[in-house]
């Protein structure tokens, strides 16, 4: 590029022509200006995130509410609606069953048989997804083989308390050790 | 034993790189290191502060913009890519902020295209000796040069823009540019004159 005398001394005396220096505010002020967009910016996260949570949460509770509300003409959800009788049955198989495993867990032989309650319990359980989902014309089967269940889980405590009873003569007098409510099965 | 050099000493010696990315120092920027930030903000303030001195001439004036631009370097500089040194990339964004500054404050560039955009650069003046020019007479004639002339001025003879880049900065024509310059420089002439 071509210069003239005036451009050439300019470029000479470039560096000299940046001789002033600015305030140390102005760093101060950049600073504060960065420090405050951060600020914000947290901030904004912070409204996103907790509005992502709150739009979460209704999301989830209507998907829950249209979920329990929503009419299933075809699965049973309990035994009454295949018949009253069953349902009573099994509401007195279930108390018998409470009642007789409270009494039991308070005795060493209870360990003995937890391996085929718990097995029953799975087969019940089975049995219930089995009927939630079953046409109402086999939902009869299912809930008899359920009674069915209970029926022997009933007989298995009984049989163990039997057992207890006769090598524990003591065993209608003497309290057994309070049972752990918590430690519940059906 | 060796005497401790004070940092001015080191830095005294260190021009400023155009060329350089300082690469390290960008993505340090990038991942918002206020240290990095501030060793950029020394490396370059000083340049950008006498651009914006050049083109607005009030100090209060430079220093905010200085300040608006540097929050605007960190904020964009997830955007440079290194294709151009990071001095040029900050400049550009001083001189924009610069011209949009003049903007909002009525520089009327449109009407010193329509006035002087047929004149023909004065060629004997261009070569005429200037013997008693100095770098203050230069920055306070520049100071003294209408709006218009000073900014293509500073452009082209002072940030090394060439005619086709103002152009573009300024968004009026090559040929504009081209005149304004050279208006520019014979306006300069005859003020450093009168104050000499």
């Amino acid at each position: 590029m071509h210069r003239d005398q005036f451009e050439q001394f300019i470029h000479d005396n470039r560096d000299a022509f940046d001789s002033d220096v600015p305030e140390l505010k102005v760093w101060g002020g950049i600073r504060q200006d960065l420090d405050r967009r951060k600020h914000r910016r947290l901030l904004l996260w912070r409204v996103a995130g907790i509005a992502a949570a709150v739009i979460g949460l209704l999301f989830c509770g209507v998907a829950l509410g249209g979920y329990l509300n929503s009419p299933t003409p075809h699965s049973i959800v309990a035994l009454e609606d295949v018949g009253a009788q069953y349902a009573a049955q099994e509401a007195a198989y279930q108390e018998e069953i409470q009642q007789k495993y409270q009494q039991l867990v308070s005795y060493e032989q209870a360990g003995a048989v937890q391996q085929d309650l718990k097995h029953l319990d799975a087969t019940i359980a089975e049995l219930r997804k089995e009927l939630q989902a079953a046409p109402p014309g086999k939902a009869e089967d299912i809930v008899k083989d359920l009674l069915e269940n209970y029926q022997a889980k009933v007989y298995i405590l009984e049989r163990v308390l039997n057992r207890i009873q006769m090598a524990d003569p003591d065993f209608e007098s003497t309290p057994p050790k309070k049972a752990n409510t918590d430690d519940r099965i059906l | 034993m060796h005497a401790l050099k004070s940092p001015a000493v080191d830095y005294k010696h260190l021009k400023l790189d155009y060329a350089s990315t300082h690469q390290d120092i960008v993505e340090k920027c990038k991942r918002g290191n206020r240290r990095a930030q501030f060793e950029l903000y020394r490396l370059y303030s000083r340049a950008m502060y006498n651009v914006c001195l050049r083109m607005l001439r009030h100090e209060h004036d430079a220093e905010d913009l200085l300040q608006n631009s540097f929050v605007d370097v960190f904020t964009k500089l997830h955007t440079f890519r290194y294709q151009s040194s990071v001095g040029a990339w900050i400049k550009r964004i001083v001189v924009n902020n610069c011209i949009n500054h003049l903007k909002r404050n009525r520089l009327e560039l449109e009407e010193l295209e329509d006035r002087f955009v047929a004149d023909e650069p004065d060629r004997e003046s261009t070569t005429a000796d200037d013997p008693n020019l100095s770098v203050e007479l230069v920055k306070r004639g520049v100071q003294q040069l209408p709006d218009g002339y000073r900014v293509v001025f500073t452009l082209y003879a002072m940030e090394g823009y060439d005619h086709k880049e103002i152009a573009e900065i300024l968004e009026v024509s090559e040929a504009t540019s081209k005149s304004q310059y050279s208006r520019a420089k014979k306006k300069l002439r005859s003020i450093i004159s009168e104050m000499s």
